[in-house]
């Protein structure tokens, strides 16, 4: 028997290292996936993009939020007044404050389906910075600021021609009104343009 | 250590303890044995029960709960009144349907808003969805707590399937917020539908079958769980049980057949009942809803209306309070929310079942063998988020 026994170890070995090396060469059953740009389905809630171009600043989707992380940080400008940022280490990414934002037909804020939020040396300070703000803020001020210049002129055109119809009725009044001079400092007016 | 018993709060009646120690009173409490089954205990999972032992059996059972307290009642008062499915949900993650959709209609019943139907129909798919979910880690972990963990696997397959469906109806597998007072979120689109029935597909065609021809006429698993834990009909009432333990027992205690809400008083479907009131019994109670659950979802997708799935909810409810009865996978999970005219709850009271049956345990575990403990503990279905809320 003890013999018998002893002749089968090395057949045993043998049939171990086989399924050792043939697991080897084998497919892996897992896989690194994050950097293989994996396409979620419809409706993914990951990272957030906000577009402060569509942005009107009115803060629905802040209320929306059930853990208070978004923040409305102010931007100078009128319109938008200010812009969400929203503190990602807080969100739980429940998709709320998309469903609350009233921009149509796109979604000033939108939950995308990019899922890799790596940060790297992870410290309490660096997870509090960790922040989804809107990508193209500068932009969007910019343009903002040229509407406000574009407004705050058209504006200002609109009081100086007031005043001027002001002062032509003035006048009018005081050097008895004839139809002639009534008509002048509108010319006059347009010319300036 | 018979000191310590007394140290710790807890005095025994002379009679009580009179017919399991013999003569010797005085030497009873040096025979008596304190242990702490939980916390750590593979199957208790975050509480513990206080368990007094004299040799193999139990004497008293003392459940000591408030491990996973995250105070959602109170933290529902911060929110508004959509957003408030958030904390709702979170009560215990295997069915979070159930529970959104229970705040939703007492949202609803005072505001006075009337959800669209095809609403309702999309509720009952993701509710009966759920109890699916959750009972098939009820089944799995009730033949894990006798040490195999084979079910578990299988049935942890079989729920894969359901949660790429809600992955594709809601973009979350598990905290869905999907339900919210005035419809439900989303559209539910063709692939959701295709994906739900081939998930439905699964579980009928595949692992029911296979799993009872392996666990369900088990001799073993019988042998271990006949006859255990009996809780007669009346018993049953007068403990306040909920949910499976409680039609286990006879009681054909159903919200959805006898208060319907949602789709479900259009759908056809039956309420399991059982007569033994043991272990087994609350486990075959389990696995026979899991049949019928899968029933309910093709009738729903069949009989899903056209139209839109959600309306306008008022930004601010005007004062008054509702009481509303789901059936959760768990048992009757009850809401009682109240609005003072605010832009979010005044108040909510949710009744869990889970709680209520755990307050059971002391009369169920009297004079029980020590091994039996984990056994009725896993029977009674019950979840520890749901406890502690
Ligand atoms: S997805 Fe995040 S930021 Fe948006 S509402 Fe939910 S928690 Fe707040
Ligand atoms: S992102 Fe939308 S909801 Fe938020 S402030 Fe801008 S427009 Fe309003």
């Amino acid at each position: 028997m003890e013999a018998k026994e002893a002749l089968k170890i090395p057949f045993e070995a043998t049939k171990k290292v086989l399924r050792v090396t043939k697991a080897l060469f084998a497919p892996k059953a897992t896989e690194i996936w994050w950097d293989k740009g994996i396409k979620r389905e419809l409706h993914y809630r990951g990272k957030h993009i906000i577009n402060a171009e569509l942005c009107i600043g009115c803060s629905m989707c802040a209320r929306a939020c059930p853990v208070n992380c978004i923040d409305m940080v102010p931007t100078g400008v009128k319109k938008p007044r200010a812009v969400p940022k929203v503190r990602a280490n807080e969100c739980i990414f429940c998709g709320l404050c998309e469903d609350a934002c009233p921009t149509k037909p796109e979604k000033a804020i939108k939950l995308t389906d990019h899922y890799s939020m790596i940060l790297e040396d992870v410290t309490w300070d660096r997870l509090t910075e960790y922040v989804f703000e809107p990508e193209n803020l500068e932009e969007a001020l910019e343009k903002a600021k040229k509407m406000e210049e574009l407004l705050e002129k058209k504006k200002q055109e609109a009081l100086k021609k007031k005043q001027q119809a002001q002062q032509a009725k003035a006048e009018a009044k005081k050097e008895q009104p004839s139809p002639e001079k009534e008509s002048n400092p509108q010319k006059g007016s347009k010319g300036e343009e | 250590m018979g000191n310590s018993i007394s140290l710790a709060g807890y005095t025994f009646v002379v009679e009580e303890s009179k017919e399991i120690s013999g003569e010797d009173l005085g030497l009873l409490q040096e025979k008596l044995l304190q242990l702490n089954w939980g916390v750590q205990h593979p199957a208790s999972g975050p509480m513990r029960l206080k368990l007094w032992v004299d040799g193999d059996e139990v004497v008293k059972v003392d459940p000591d709960i408030g491990y996973v307290l995250r105070l959602l009642e109170k933290l529902v008062e911060y929110r508004t009144w959509i957003n408030a499915v958030v904390n709702v949900e979170r009560a215990c993650f295997m069915d979070d349907f159930g529970t959104m959709a229970g705040y939703s209609i007492a949202a609803e019943k005072i505001a006075g808003v009337e959800v669209p139907k095809k609403a309702d129909y999309v509720r009952t798919i993701l509710c009966e969805g759920g109890r699916i979910v959750s009972h098939l880690i009820g089944l799995g972990s009730f033949v894990g707590v006798m040490g195999v963990h084979t079910p578990m696997q299988w049935a942890l397959i079989a729920r894969e399937k359901f949660l790429d469906a809600f992955e594709v109806y809601s973009g979350q597998r598990i905290a869905t917020a999907s339900i919210i007072p005035g419809g439900v979120r989303y559209e539910p689109t063709g692939k959701f539908i295709e994906k739900m029935i081939s998930a439905v597909d699964f579980l009928e065609k595949e692992f029911i079958p296979r799993y009872a021809e392996v666990f369900i006429d088990n001799p073993t698993l019988k042998l271990r769980s006949q006859g255990i834990g009996v809780v007669p009909k009346e018993k049953a009432v007068e403990l306040g049980l909920a949910g499976p333990a409680l039609r286990a027992s006879g009681v054909a205690s159903d919200v959805r057949k006898d208060y319907p809400y949602a789709a479900y008083g259009e759908l056809d479907f039956k309420v399991v009942t059982k007569e033994e009131g043991d272990a087994y019994a609350r486990y075959l109670v389990l696995w026979e809803e899991l049949i019928e659950s899968a029933k309910i979802i093709r009738q729903a997708i069949e009989g899903l209306p056209e139209g839109e799935w959600r309306t306008k909810f008022p930004i601010k409810v005007p004062p008054g309070e509702a009481y509303v009865n789901v059936e959760w996978a768990r048992g009757c999970f009850g809401f009682h929310l109240i609005s003072d005219g605010g832009t979010g709850p005044y108040r909510l009271k949710m009744r869990a079942p889970s709680f209520a049956n755990v307050w059971a345990l002391p009369e169920i575990m009297k004079n029980v063998k020590l091994a039996d403990v984990p056994v009725i503990f896993a029977s009674l279905y019950m979840c520890h988020g749901d406890i502690d809320r």
